[in-house]
Protein backbone atom coordinates (compact mmCIF):
# COMPACT_ATOMS: atom_id res chain seq x y z
CA UNK A 1 0.00 0.00 0.00
CA UNK A 2 1.25 3.70 -0.63
CA UNK A 3 2.66 5.86 1.96
CA UNK A 4 0.40 8.54 1.38
CA UNK A 5 -2.18 6.40 2.90
CA UNK A 6 0.37 5.70 5.96
CA UNK A 7 1.18 9.89 6.21
CA UNK A 8 -2.67 10.33 6.08
CA UNK A 9 -3.28 7.72 8.75
CA UNK A 10 -0.53 9.34 11.17
CA UNK A 11 -2.22 12.70 10.55
CA UNK A 12 -5.46 11.37 11.49
CA UNK A 13 -4.04 9.69 14.96
CA UNK A 14 -1.77 12.87 15.54
CA UNK A 15 -4.72 15.32 15.11
CA UNK A 16 -6.76 13.16 17.13
CA UNK A 17 -5.45 11.58 19.74
CA UNK A 18 -2.38 13.16 19.88
CA UNK A 19 1.67 12.49 18.82
CA UNK A 20 1.60 10.19 22.12
CA UNK A 21 -1.15 7.88 20.65
CA UNK A 22 0.27 7.41 17.44
CA UNK A 23 4.12 6.55 19.09
CA UNK A 24 2.37 4.29 21.41
CA UNK A 25 0.70 2.28 18.37
CA UNK A 26 3.86 2.06 16.47
CA UNK A 27 5.31 0.54 19.82
CA UNK A 28 2.24 -1.72 20.15
CA UNK A 29 2.43 -2.86 16.09
CA UNK A 30 6.34 -2.85 16.17
CA UNK A 31 6.81 -0.94 13.33
CA UNK A 32 9.50 1.27 13.18
CA UNK A 33 6.86 3.93 11.42
CA UNK A 34 9.24 5.61 8.72
CA UNK A 35 6.75 6.37 6.08
CA UNK A 36 7.01 8.43 3.10
CA UNK A 37 4.40 9.50 0.50
CA UNK A 38 5.60 7.76 -2.36
CA UNK A 39 7.53 4.72 -1.28
CA UNK A 40 5.40 1.47 -1.07
CA UNK A 41 4.73 -0.68 1.90
CA UNK A 42 3.37 -3.92 3.16
CA UNK A 43 -0.61 -4.16 3.57
CA UNK A 44 0.19 -5.93 6.86
CA UNK A 45 1.43 -2.74 8.19
CA UNK A 46 -1.49 -1.14 7.96
CA UNK A 47 -3.83 -4.12 8.76
CA UNK A 48 -1.21 -4.17 12.28
CA UNK A 49 -1.50 -0.19 12.98
CA UNK A 50 -5.61 -0.53 12.41
CA UNK A 51 -5.56 -3.13 14.54
CA UNK A 52 -3.67 -1.40 17.39
CA UNK A 53 -5.96 1.46 17.35
CA UNK A 54 -8.64 -0.69 17.64
CA UNK A 55 -7.45 -2.38 20.76
CA UNK A 56 -6.81 1.65 22.32
CA UNK A 57 -10.51 3.01 21.24
CA UNK A 58 -12.05 0.05 21.37
CA UNK A 59 -13.90 0.66 17.81
CA UNK A 60 -14.04 -2.17 15.31
CA UNK A 61 -11.29 -2.12 12.43
CA UNK A 62 -14.28 -1.93 9.41
CA UNK A 63 -15.67 1.68 11.94
CA UNK A 64 -12.03 2.94 11.93
CA UNK A 65 -11.53 2.22 8.04
CA UNK A 66 -14.32 4.04 7.19
CA UNK A 67 -13.57 7.19 9.50
CA UNK A 68 -10.46 6.97 8.24
CA UNK A 69 -11.45 7.47 4.44
CA UNK A 70 -13.96 10.42 5.97
CA UNK A 71 -10.95 11.91 7.19
CA UNK A 72 -8.69 11.78 4.29
CA UNK A 73 -11.34 12.84 1.45
CA UNK A 74 -10.57 16.55 2.34
CA UNK A 75 -7.01 16.14 2.54
CA UNK A 76 -7.07 14.53 -0.83
CA UNK A 77 -8.92 17.60 -1.99
CA UNK A 78 -6.30 20.05 -0.50
CA UNK A 79 -3.41 17.74 -1.63
CA UNK A 80 -4.82 17.81 -5.21
CA UNK A 81 -7.37 20.48 -5.90
CA UNK A 82 -7.33 19.63 -9.20
CA UNK A 83 -9.89 16.30 -8.90
CA UNK A 84 -12.08 18.94 -7.18
CA UNK A 85 -12.78 22.03 -9.76
CA UNK A 86 -15.65 24.81 -8.79
CA UNK A 87 -18.95 23.80 -9.71
CA UNK A 88 -18.52 19.91 -9.38
CA UNK A 89 -21.39 17.68 -7.35
CA UNK A 90 -20.22 14.59 -5.21
CA UNK A 91 -21.95 12.70 -7.69
CA UNK A 92 -19.91 14.08 -10.32
CA UNK A 93 -16.87 13.75 -8.74
CA UNK A 94 -17.45 9.96 -7.36
CA UNK A 95 -18.17 9.26 -11.18
CA UNK A 96 -14.46 10.65 -11.61
CA UNK A 97 -12.73 8.23 -9.34
CA UNK A 98 -12.52 5.46 -12.10
CA UNK A 99 -11.31 7.16 -15.45
CA UNK A 100 -9.94 9.83 -14.28
CA UNK A 101 -8.50 10.59 -10.34
CA UNK A 102 -7.52 6.65 -10.29
CA UNK A 103 -5.71 6.74 -13.98
CA UNK A 104 -3.37 9.96 -12.84
CA UNK A 105 -2.63 8.30 -9.73
CA UNK A 106 -1.20 5.53 -11.43
CA UNK A 107 0.57 8.01 -13.67
CA UNK A 108 1.81 9.62 -10.17
CA UNK A 109 2.80 6.60 -8.26
CA UNK A 110 3.07 3.49 -10.97
CA UNK A 111 3.19 0.74 -8.59
CA UNK A 112 0.03 1.77 -6.99
CA UNK A 113 -2.78 -1.03 -6.50
CA UNK A 114 -6.01 0.73 -7.20
CA UNK A 115 -9.53 -0.70 -7.32
CA UNK A 116 -11.55 -1.04 -10.19
CA UNK A 117 -15.29 0.91 -9.94
CA UNK A 118 -18.03 0.07 -12.24
CA UNK A 119 -20.84 2.86 -12.78
CA UNK A 120 -24.30 2.32 -13.05
CA UNK A 121 -26.98 5.50 -13.35
CA UNK A 122 -30.28 4.18 -12.59
CA UNK A 123 -31.84 7.81 -12.19
CA UNK A 124 -30.47 11.39 -12.15
CA UNK A 125 -29.78 11.47 -8.33
CA UNK A 126 -28.69 7.93 -7.76
CA UNK A 127 -25.19 6.09 -8.84
CA UNK A 128 -24.31 2.45 -7.86
CA UNK A 129 -20.30 1.71 -7.71
CA UNK A 130 -19.48 -1.54 -8.60
CA UNK A 131 -16.04 -1.66 -6.08
CA UNK A 132 -14.04 -4.81 -7.12
CA UNK A 133 -10.49 -5.52 -5.24
CA UNK A 134 -7.89 -7.99 -3.59
CA UNK A 135 -7.68 -5.75 -0.63
CA UNK A 136 -11.72 -6.02 -0.16
CA UNK A 137 -11.92 -2.49 1.36
CA UNK A 138 -15.38 -1.39 0.37
CA UNK A 139 -15.67 0.18 4.03
CA UNK A 140 -12.63 2.57 3.10
CA UNK A 141 -14.48 3.54 -0.43
CA UNK A 142 -17.44 4.53 2.39
CA UNK A 143 -16.25 6.46 4.23
CA UNK A 144 -14.38 8.09 1.24
CA UNK A 145 -18.17 8.68 -0.32
CA UNK A 146 -19.20 9.89 2.99
CA UNK A 147 -16.06 12.62 3.06
CA UNK A 148 -16.89 13.72 -0.45
CA UNK A 149 -20.91 14.81 0.47
CA UNK A 150 -19.44 16.28 3.54
CA UNK A 151 -16.87 18.07 1.48
CA UNK A 152 -19.44 19.07 -1.07
CA UNK A 153 -22.07 20.13 1.41
CA UNK A 154 -24.83 17.43 0.43
CA UNK A 155 -26.47 15.02 1.81
CA UNK A 156 -26.53 11.32 0.96
CA UNK A 157 -27.01 7.37 1.52
CA UNK A 158 -25.60 4.32 0.38
CA UNK A 159 -26.00 0.80 1.33
CA UNK A 160 -24.44 -2.27 -0.46
CA UNK A 161 -26.60 -4.97 -1.54
CA UNK A 162 -24.14 -7.28 -2.16
CA UNK A 163 -20.52 -6.97 -0.85
CA UNK A 164 -16.83 -9.28 -0.58
CA UNK A 165 -17.83 -9.83 3.22
CA UNK A 166 -21.24 -11.68 2.61
CA UNK A 167 -19.92 -14.11 0.29
CA UNK A 168 -20.40 -11.89 -3.00
CA UNK A 169 -17.35 -11.62 -5.79
CA UNK A 170 -17.79 -7.49 -5.46
CA UNK A 171 -19.64 -5.17 -4.01
CA UNK A 172 -22.32 -2.75 -4.75
CA UNK A 173 -22.45 -0.08 -2.88
CA UNK A 174 -25.68 1.88 -4.17
CA UNK A 175 -26.15 6.02 -3.49
CA UNK A 176 -28.44 8.34 -3.30
CA UNK A 177 -27.72 12.19 -3.44
CA UNK A 178 -30.89 13.97 -1.70
CA UNK A 179 -29.18 17.59 -2.62
CA UNK A 180 -27.58 20.01 -0.49
CA UNK A 181 -29.29 21.10 2.62
CA UNK A 182 -31.97 19.31 2.45
CA UNK A 183 -33.32 16.80 5.12
CA UNK A 184 -32.33 13.04 3.74
CA UNK A 185 -35.97 11.73 5.38
CA UNK A 186 -38.39 14.24 3.56
CA UNK A 187 -38.40 13.60 0.13
CA UNK A 188 -36.61 10.45 -0.12
CA UNK A 189 -37.05 8.23 -2.63
CA UNK A 190 -34.75 5.67 -1.91
CA UNK A 191 -35.37 2.60 -1.17
CA UNK B 1 -1.91 17.24 36.45
CA UNK B 2 1.79 17.03 34.97
CA UNK B 3 3.94 14.75 36.77
CA UNK B 4 7.67 14.68 35.87
CA UNK B 5 7.92 11.24 34.61
CA UNK B 6 5.19 12.59 32.41
CA UNK B 7 6.78 15.36 30.76
CA UNK B 8 10.25 12.93 30.81
CA UNK B 9 7.96 10.33 28.34
CA UNK B 10 6.63 12.95 26.72
CA UNK B 11 10.22 14.34 25.35
CA UNK B 12 11.01 10.08 24.40
CA UNK B 13 8.05 10.41 22.51
CA UNK B 14 9.24 14.04 20.53
CA UNK B 15 12.74 12.36 20.45
CA UNK B 16 11.45 9.45 18.51
CA UNK B 17 9.14 11.04 16.97
CA UNK B 18 11.10 13.62 15.26
CA UNK B 19 13.92 10.89 14.47
CA UNK B 20 11.24 9.03 12.27
CA UNK B 21 10.16 12.66 10.20
CA UNK B 22 14.07 13.01 9.99
CA UNK B 23 14.24 9.42 8.37
CA UNK B 24 11.01 9.71 6.39
CA UNK B 25 12.57 13.15 5.26
CA UNK B 26 15.75 11.26 3.91
CA UNK B 27 14.10 8.63 2.20
CA UNK B 28 11.45 10.86 0.42
CA UNK B 29 14.98 13.09 -0.85
CA UNK B 30 16.39 9.22 -1.69
CA UNK B 31 13.36 8.46 -3.77
CA UNK B 32 13.24 11.71 -5.50
CA UNK B 33 16.84 11.55 -6.43
CA UNK B 34 16.18 7.96 -7.66
CA UNK B 35 13.35 9.08 -10.17
CA UNK B 36 15.71 12.11 -10.98
CA UNK B 37 18.51 9.64 -12.31
CA UNK B 38 15.92 7.50 -13.75
CA UNK B 39 14.33 10.44 -15.42
CA UNK B 40 17.39 11.19 -16.75
CA UNK B 41 18.43 7.78 -18.32
CA UNK B 42 15.20 7.77 -19.67
CA UNK B 43 15.57 10.75 -21.84
CA UNK B 44 19.24 9.58 -22.70
CA UNK B 45 17.32 6.39 -23.76
CA UNK B 46 14.42 8.64 -26.06
CA UNK B 47 17.13 10.56 -27.62
CA UNK B 48 19.21 7.77 -28.43
CA UNK B 49 16.12 5.93 -29.85
CA UNK B 50 15.21 8.82 -31.51
CA UNK B 51 18.82 9.27 -33.66
CA UNK B 52 18.46 5.90 -33.83
CA UNK B 53 15.14 6.16 -35.60
CA UNK B 54 16.21 9.26 -37.76
CA UNK B 55 19.19 6.76 -38.69
CA UNK B 56 16.43 4.04 -39.82
CA UNK B 57 14.47 6.68 -41.67
CA UNK B 58 17.26 7.88 -43.62
CA UNK B 59 18.12 4.11 -44.82
CA UNK B 60 14.41 3.23 -45.70
CA UNK B 61 14.76 6.84 -48.25
CA UNK B 62 17.57 5.14 -49.80
CA UNK B 63 16.03 1.63 -49.97
CA UNK B 64 13.02 2.83 -51.41
CA UNK B 65 15.04 4.83 -54.10
CA UNK B 66 16.82 1.67 -55.05
CA UNK B 67 13.54 -0.51 -54.89
CA UNK B 68 11.96 1.89 -57.36
CA UNK B 69 15.06 1.84 -59.44
CA UNK B 70 14.79 -2.02 -59.69
CA UNK B 71 11.42 -1.90 -60.26
CA UNK B 72 11.89 0.41 -63.23
CA UNK B 73 15.06 -1.67 -64.52
CA UNK B 74 12.71 -4.37 -65.38
CA UNK B 75 10.31 -1.93 -67.66
CA UNK B 76 13.53 0.02 -69.10
CA UNK B 77 15.36 -2.98 -69.89
CA UNK B 78 12.14 -4.22 -72.09
CA UNK B 79 12.43 -0.58 -73.76
CA UNK B 80 15.60 -0.94 -74.47
CA UNK B 81 15.57 -4.70 -75.80
CA UNK B 82 12.70 -4.17 -78.05
CA UNK B 83 14.32 -1.87 -80.75
CA UNK B 84 17.74 -3.78 -79.95
CA UNK B 85 15.94 -6.65 -81.11
CA UNK B 86 14.71 -5.46 -84.54
CA UNK B 87 17.32 -3.58 -85.25
CA UNK B 88 19.47 -6.69 -84.70
CA UNK B 89 17.71 -8.74 -86.77
CA UNK B 90 17.78 -6.15 -89.72
CA UNK B 91 20.98 -6.12 -89.34
CA UNK B 92 21.54 -9.93 -90.08
CA UNK B 93 19.22 -9.27 -93.12
CA UNK B 94 21.60 -6.19 -94.12
CA UNK B 95 24.31 -8.72 -93.89
CA UNK B 96 22.67 -10.95 -96.47
CA UNK B 97 21.72 -8.51 -98.84
CA UNK B 98 25.35 -7.67 -98.93
CA UNK B 99 26.27 -10.83 -100.16
CA UNK B 100 23.53 -10.93 -103.10
CA UNK B 101 24.63 -7.49 -103.90
CA UNK B 102 28.60 -7.82 -103.82
CA UNK B 103 27.45 -11.07 -105.76
CA UNK B 104 26.10 -8.88 -108.56
CA UNK B 105 28.63 -6.24 -108.31
CA UNK B 106 31.20 -9.20 -109.37
CA UNK B 107 29.56 -10.26 -111.93
CA UNK B 108 29.04 -6.73 -113.28
CA UNK B 109 32.86 -6.21 -112.99
CA UNK B 110 33.45 -9.51 -115.44
CA UNK B 111 30.96 -7.49 -117.86
CA UNK B 112 33.29 -4.50 -118.15
CA UNK B 113 36.23 -7.23 -118.68
CA UNK B 114 34.67 -8.91 -121.04
CA UNK B 115 33.63 -5.74 -123.27
CA UNK B 116 37.51 -4.60 -122.43
CA UNK B 117 38.44 -7.85 -124.28
CA UNK B 118 35.98 -7.62 -127.03
CA UNK B 119 34.13 -10.70 -125.90
CA UNK B 120 30.66 -9.76 -126.83
CA UNK B 121 29.64 -13.59 -126.68
CA UNK B 122 30.31 -13.67 -122.69
CA UNK B 123 29.33 -10.05 -121.57
CA UNK B 124 26.15 -10.71 -122.92
CA UNK B 125 26.11 -14.45 -121.10
CA UNK B 126 27.13 -12.44 -118.52
CA UNK B 127 24.24 -10.01 -118.85
CA UNK B 128 21.59 -12.94 -118.78
CA UNK B 129 22.90 -13.96 -115.94
CA UNK B 130 23.13 -10.64 -114.30
CA UNK B 131 18.91 -10.05 -115.30
CA UNK B 132 18.28 -13.63 -113.94
CA UNK B 133 19.20 -13.28 -110.53
CA UNK B 134 17.95 -9.61 -110.75
CA UNK B 135 14.61 -11.29 -111.26
CA UNK B 136 15.02 -13.81 -108.69
CA UNK B 137 16.11 -12.16 -106.09
CA UNK B 138 13.88 -9.19 -106.26
CA UNK B 139 17.10 -6.79 -106.24
CA UNK B 140 14.68 -3.96 -106.93
CA UNK B 141 12.62 -4.80 -103.54
CA UNK B 142 15.30 -5.45 -101.97
CA UNK B 143 17.38 -1.95 -102.54
CA UNK B 144 13.91 -0.79 -101.39
CA UNK B 145 14.12 -2.79 -98.04
CA UNK B 146 17.76 -1.84 -97.14
CA UNK B 147 16.29 2.18 -97.36
CA UNK B 148 13.36 1.06 -95.18
CA UNK B 149 15.48 -1.46 -93.07
CA UNK B 150 18.84 1.16 -92.53
CA UNK B 151 15.74 3.84 -91.46
CA UNK B 152 14.12 1.59 -89.27
CA UNK B 153 17.57 0.44 -87.34
CA UNK B 154 18.34 4.26 -87.29
CA UNK B 155 14.77 5.00 -85.71
CA UNK B 156 15.73 1.89 -83.02
CA UNK B 157 19.18 3.43 -81.78
CA UNK B 158 17.48 6.79 -81.44
CA UNK B 159 15.11 5.33 -79.60
CA UNK B 160 17.40 3.38 -77.16
CA UNK B 161 19.22 6.85 -77.25
CA UNK B 162 16.26 8.66 -75.80
CA UNK B 163 15.29 5.85 -73.09
CA UNK B 164 19.33 6.71 -71.94
CA UNK B 165 19.15 10.13 -72.01
CA UNK B 166 15.72 9.97 -69.91
CA UNK B 167 16.92 7.97 -67.37
CA UNK B 168 20.26 10.22 -67.11
CA UNK B 169 17.87 12.87 -66.72
CA UNK B 170 15.65 11.31 -64.68
CA UNK B 171 18.41 10.38 -61.92
CA UNK B 172 20.41 13.93 -62.50
CA UNK B 173 23.27 12.01 -60.62
CA UNK B 174 25.48 14.76 -62.28
CA UNK B 175 24.24 17.79 -60.45
CA UNK B 176 23.50 17.10 -57.06
CA UNK B 177 22.74 20.86 -55.89
CA UNK B 178 19.10 22.71 -56.18
CA UNK B 179 18.67 24.56 -60.00
CA UNK B 180 15.86 26.46 -61.29
CA UNK B 181 13.92 24.24 -63.60
CA UNK B 182 10.47 23.65 -65.70
CA UNK B 183 8.94 21.01 -63.83
CA UNK B 184 7.43 19.72 -67.43
CA UNK B 185 10.61 18.80 -68.77
CA UNK B 186 10.89 16.60 -65.44
CA UNK B 187 7.51 15.65 -65.90
CA UNK B 188 7.93 14.49 -69.71
CA UNK B 189 11.14 12.65 -68.52
CA UNK B 190 9.62 10.15 -65.79
CA UNK B 191 6.77 9.33 -68.67
CA UNK B 192 9.36 8.14 -70.24
CA UNK B 193 10.84 6.17 -67.54
CA UNK B 194 7.16 4.61 -66.77
CA UNK B 195 5.95 4.20 -69.90
CA UNK B 196 5.93 0.54 -69.76
CA UNK B 197 4.21 0.43 -66.61
CA UNK B 198 1.56 2.50 -67.79
CA UNK B 199 0.71 1.90 -71.75
CA UNK B 200 -1.01 -1.06 -71.74
CA UNK B 201 -3.98 0.36 -69.36
CA UNK B 202 -3.75 4.11 -69.40
CA UNK B 203 -4.47 6.79 -71.81
CA UNK B 204 -2.28 9.42 -70.45
CA UNK B 205 -4.13 13.16 -70.83
CA UNK B 206 -1.24 15.62 -71.01
CA UNK B 207 -1.95 19.54 -69.53
CA UNK B 208 0.88 20.88 -69.39
CA UNK B 209 0.75 24.48 -69.35
CA UNK B 210 3.22 26.75 -69.16
CA UNK B 211 4.55 27.41 -65.66
CA UNK B 212 7.14 29.54 -63.54
CA UNK B 213 10.37 27.57 -62.95
CA UNK B 214 10.97 25.88 -59.69
CA UNK B 215 13.89 25.75 -57.80
CA UNK B 216 14.40 22.04 -56.27
CA UNK B 217 16.80 19.24 -56.87
CA UNK B 218 15.30 17.54 -60.11
CA UNK B 219 16.33 13.78 -59.34
CA UNK B 220 14.32 14.07 -56.27
CA UNK B 221 10.91 15.84 -57.43
CA UNK B 222 11.16 13.66 -60.73
CA UNK B 223 11.07 10.56 -58.10
CA UNK B 224 7.80 11.82 -56.81
CA UNK B 225 6.14 11.72 -60.25
CA UNK B 226 7.27 8.70 -60.96
CA UNK B 227 5.65 7.74 -57.33
CA UNK B 228 2.70 10.14 -58.28
CA UNK B 229 2.44 7.78 -61.78
CA UNK B 230 3.00 4.58 -60.53
CA UNK B 231 0.64 4.57 -58.28
CA UNK B 232 -1.91 6.02 -60.35
CA UNK B 233 -0.85 3.09 -62.56
CA UNK B 234 -1.63 0.27 -60.60
CA UNK B 235 -4.90 2.23 -59.08
CA UNK B 236 -6.51 1.36 -63.03
CA UNK B 237 -7.20 -2.28 -63.30
CA UNK B 238 -8.11 -2.94 -67.22
CA UNK B 239 -8.26 0.14 -68.46
CA UNK B 240 -8.09 3.78 -67.57
CA UNK B 241 -6.70 7.40 -67.90
CA UNK B 242 -4.58 9.58 -66.05
CA UNK B 243 -4.40 12.96 -66.26
CA UNK B 244 -1.06 15.28 -65.55
CA UNK B 245 -2.21 18.88 -65.13
CA UNK B 246 0.04 21.67 -64.81
CA UNK B 247 -0.66 25.55 -63.80
CA UNK B 248 0.42 28.20 -60.79
CA UNK B 249 -0.54 30.31 -58.49
CA UNK B 250 0.52 33.73 -57.23
CA UNK B 251 3.67 31.89 -55.06
CA UNK B 252 3.16 28.14 -56.25
CA UNK B 253 3.33 25.50 -59.58
CA UNK B 254 0.74 22.94 -59.02
CA UNK B 255 0.91 19.84 -60.80
CA UNK B 256 -2.05 17.51 -60.54
CA UNK B 257 -1.80 13.78 -61.30
CA UNK B 258 -5.47 11.90 -61.81
CA UNK B 259 -6.74 8.81 -62.59
CA UNK B 260 -9.85 6.97 -62.73
CA UNK B 261 -9.32 4.13 -60.85
CA UNK B 262 -10.35 2.07 -57.76
CA UNK B 263 -9.99 5.67 -55.41
CA UNK B 264 -9.12 5.19 -51.62
CA UNK B 265 -11.99 4.24 -49.03
CA UNK B 266 -11.99 7.33 -46.05
CA UNK B 267 -10.88 5.38 -43.46
CA UNK B 268 -7.31 4.98 -45.36
CA UNK B 269 -6.74 8.55 -46.35
CA UNK B 270 -5.14 9.55 -43.10
CA UNK B 271 -2.54 6.82 -43.13
CA UNK B 272 -1.55 7.01 -46.51
CA UNK B 273 1.57 8.99 -46.15
CA UNK B 274 2.51 6.65 -43.07
CA UNK B 275 5.35 4.53 -44.10
CA UNK B 276 4.83 0.95 -44.73
CA UNK B 277 0.96 1.58 -45.11
CA UNK B 278 -0.11 -0.21 -47.93
CA UNK B 279 -2.68 -1.85 -49.53
CA UNK B 280 -0.87 -3.82 -52.20
CA UNK B 281 0.00 -7.99 -52.10
CA UNK B 282 3.24 -8.88 -49.93
CA UNK B 283 6.25 -8.60 -52.23
CA UNK B 284 4.64 -5.87 -54.66
CA UNK B 285 4.43 -2.69 -52.62
CA UNK B 286 6.93 -1.67 -49.78
CA UNK B 287 4.36 1.43 -48.72
CA UNK B 288 7.13 3.93 -48.96
CA UNK B 289 6.04 5.77 -51.98
CA UNK B 290 3.72 7.78 -50.64
CA UNK B 291 5.85 8.61 -47.26
CA UNK B 292 9.21 9.03 -48.82
CA UNK B 293 7.73 11.75 -51.82
CA UNK B 294 5.63 13.58 -48.47
CA UNK B 295 8.98 14.07 -47.69
CA UNK B 296 11.02 15.12 -50.55
CA UNK B 297 7.75 17.65 -51.40
CA UNK B 298 7.97 19.15 -47.47
CA UNK B 299 11.97 19.66 -47.76
CA UNK B 300 11.25 21.68 -51.07
CA UNK B 301 8.57 23.91 -48.80
CA UNK B 302 6.02 22.46 -50.77
CA UNK B 303 2.99 20.39 -50.44
CA UNK B 304 0.78 17.03 -51.56
CA UNK B 305 -2.55 16.94 -50.79
CA UNK B 306 -4.68 13.88 -51.70
CA UNK B 307 -8.66 13.78 -52.85
CA UNK B 308 -10.66 10.21 -53.89
CA UNK B 309 -13.57 9.04 -53.85
CA UNK B 310 -14.24 5.13 -54.07
CA UNK B 311 -15.01 3.73 -57.65
CA UNK B 312 -14.11 7.02 -59.01
CA UNK B 313 -10.34 7.77 -58.63
CA UNK B 314 -7.74 9.67 -56.94
CA UNK B 315 -6.17 13.02 -57.49
CA UNK B 316 -3.09 14.24 -55.65
CA UNK B 317 -1.50 17.89 -56.07
CA UNK B 318 1.79 18.81 -55.91
CA UNK B 319 2.57 22.45 -54.69
CA UNK B 320 6.32 23.54 -54.64
CA UNK B 321 7.40 27.15 -54.49
CA UNK B 322 7.85 29.50 -57.68
CA UNK B 323 11.80 30.11 -57.63
CA UNK B 324 12.88 33.35 -55.84
CA UNK B 325 14.78 34.39 -59.22
CA UNK B 326 11.39 33.83 -61.12
CA UNK B 327 8.81 36.11 -58.61
CA UNK B 328 11.43 38.55 -58.31
CA UNK B 329 11.43 39.48 -62.07
C1 LIG C 1 -8.52 12.88 -5.03
C2 LIG C 1 -9.09 11.73 -4.76
C3 LIG C 1 -8.40 10.40 -4.64
C4 LIG C 1 -7.08 10.07 -4.71
C5 LIG C 1 -5.89 11.03 -4.95
C6 LIG C 1 -6.96 8.66 -4.50
C7 LIG C 1 -5.74 7.97 -4.45
C8 LIG C 1 -5.61 6.68 -3.99
C9 LIG C 1 -4.36 6.04 -3.67
C10 LIG C 1 -2.97 6.67 -3.78
C11 LIG C 1 -4.64 4.79 -3.23
C12 LIG C 1 -3.60 3.75 -2.77
C13 LIG C 1 -3.29 2.71 -3.78
C14 LIG C 1 -2.21 1.75 -3.26
O1 LIG C 1 -1.89 1.79 -2.09
O2 LIG C 1 -1.65 0.98 -4.07
C15 LIG C 1 -6.07 4.65 -3.29
C16 LIG C 1 -6.71 3.51 -2.92
C17 LIG C 1 -8.09 3.42 -2.89
N1 LIG C 1 -8.99 4.33 -3.38
FE1 LIG C 1 -8.62 6.18 -4.03
N2 LIG C 1 -8.19 8.11 -4.38
C18 LIG C 1 -9.11 9.16 -4.44
C19 LIG C 1 -10.47 9.07 -4.30
C20 LIG C 1 -11.15 7.90 -4.05
C21 LIG C 1 -12.57 7.81 -3.87
C22 LIG C 1 -13.55 8.99 -3.89
C23 LIG C 1 -12.85 6.48 -3.66
C24 LIG C 1 -14.16 5.78 -3.44
C25 LIG C 1 -15.30 6.23 -3.58
C26 LIG C 1 -11.60 5.77 -3.68
C27 LIG C 1 -11.46 4.43 -3.42
C28 LIG C 1 -10.26 3.84 -3.11
C29 LIG C 1 -10.14 2.57 -2.44
C30 LIG C 1 -11.31 1.71 -1.95
C31 LIG C 1 -8.78 2.31 -2.28
C32 LIG C 1 -8.11 1.13 -1.55
C33 LIG C 1 -7.35 0.17 -2.42
C34 LIG C 1 -8.18 -1.00 -2.84
O3 LIG C 1 -9.41 -1.05 -2.58
O4 LIG C 1 -7.60 -1.89 -3.50
N3 LIG C 1 -10.58 6.66 -3.93
N4 LIG C 1 -6.63 5.80 -3.80
N1 LIG D 1 -3.79 6.79 -57.09
C1 LIG D 1 -4.16 5.93 -56.13
N2 LIG D 1 -5.37 5.31 -56.18
C2 LIG D 1 -5.76 4.44 -55.22
N3 LIG D 1 -5.00 4.11 -54.14
C3 LIG D 1 -3.81 4.72 -54.02
C4 LIG D 1 -3.32 5.65 -54.98
N4 LIG D 1 -2.10 6.07 -54.58
C5 LIG D 1 -1.85 5.44 -53.42
N5 LIG D 1 -2.86 4.62 -53.09
C6 LIG D 1 -2.96 3.80 -51.87
O1 LIG D 1 -1.97 4.21 -50.96
C7 LIG D 1 -1.14 3.12 -50.58
C8 LIG D 1 0.26 3.62 -50.29
O2 LIG D 1 0.90 4.07 -51.49
P1 LIG D 1 2.47 4.08 -51.53
O3 LIG D 1 2.89 4.58 -52.86
O4 LIG D 1 2.99 4.81 -50.33
O5 LIG D 1 2.85 2.57 -51.34
P2 LIG D 1 2.61 1.36 -52.35
O6 LIG D 1 2.28 1.88 -53.71
O7 LIG D 1 1.62 0.42 -51.72
O8 LIG D 1 4.02 0.65 -52.36
P3 LIG D 1 5.38 1.23 -53.03
O9 LIG D 1 6.32 1.34 -51.88
O10 LIG D 1 5.76 0.21 -54.01
O11 LIG D 1 5.07 2.56 -53.64
C9 LIG D 1 -1.27 2.14 -51.72
O12 LIG D 1 -1.02 0.81 -51.29
C10 LIG D 1 -2.72 2.33 -52.14
O13 LIG D 1 -3.59 1.61 -51.30
MG1 LIG E 1 3.50 3.40 -54.65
Amino acid sequence: MKGIVFTCLNEMVEDTFGVAAWDDMLGQAHLDGVYTAADTYADAEMLALVGAMSDRTGTAPADLIREFGKYMLPKMAEQYPVFFPPGMVARQFLLSVHDIIHVEVKKLFPDAELPTFQYEMPADDQLVMVYRSRRQLCVLAEGLIEGAAAYFGEQLRYKQSQCYHQGDDHCRIEICFMGPGTRGDENDNCQ
Amino acid sequence: MTTASNIHADSDVLTRTLRRERAARKRAEQLLEDKSRELYQAQDELRKQYDSLAETQLQLVQSEKMASVGQLSAGIAHEINNPIGFVTSNVSTLADYVDVLSDLVQRYDRVVQAVAQGDANASSQELEEIARIREAEEIDYLLGDCRKLLDESLDGLRRVREIVQSLKSFVRLEQEADQDVDLRDGIEATLRVVWNELKYKCTVDKQLHAIPHVRCHPGEINQVFMNLLVNAGQAIDKQGTVRITTSSTEAHVVVSISDDGCGIPEENLSKLFTPFFTTKPVGSGTGLGLSVSYGIVEKHGGTIEVSSTVGEGTTFIVKLPISPTMSAE
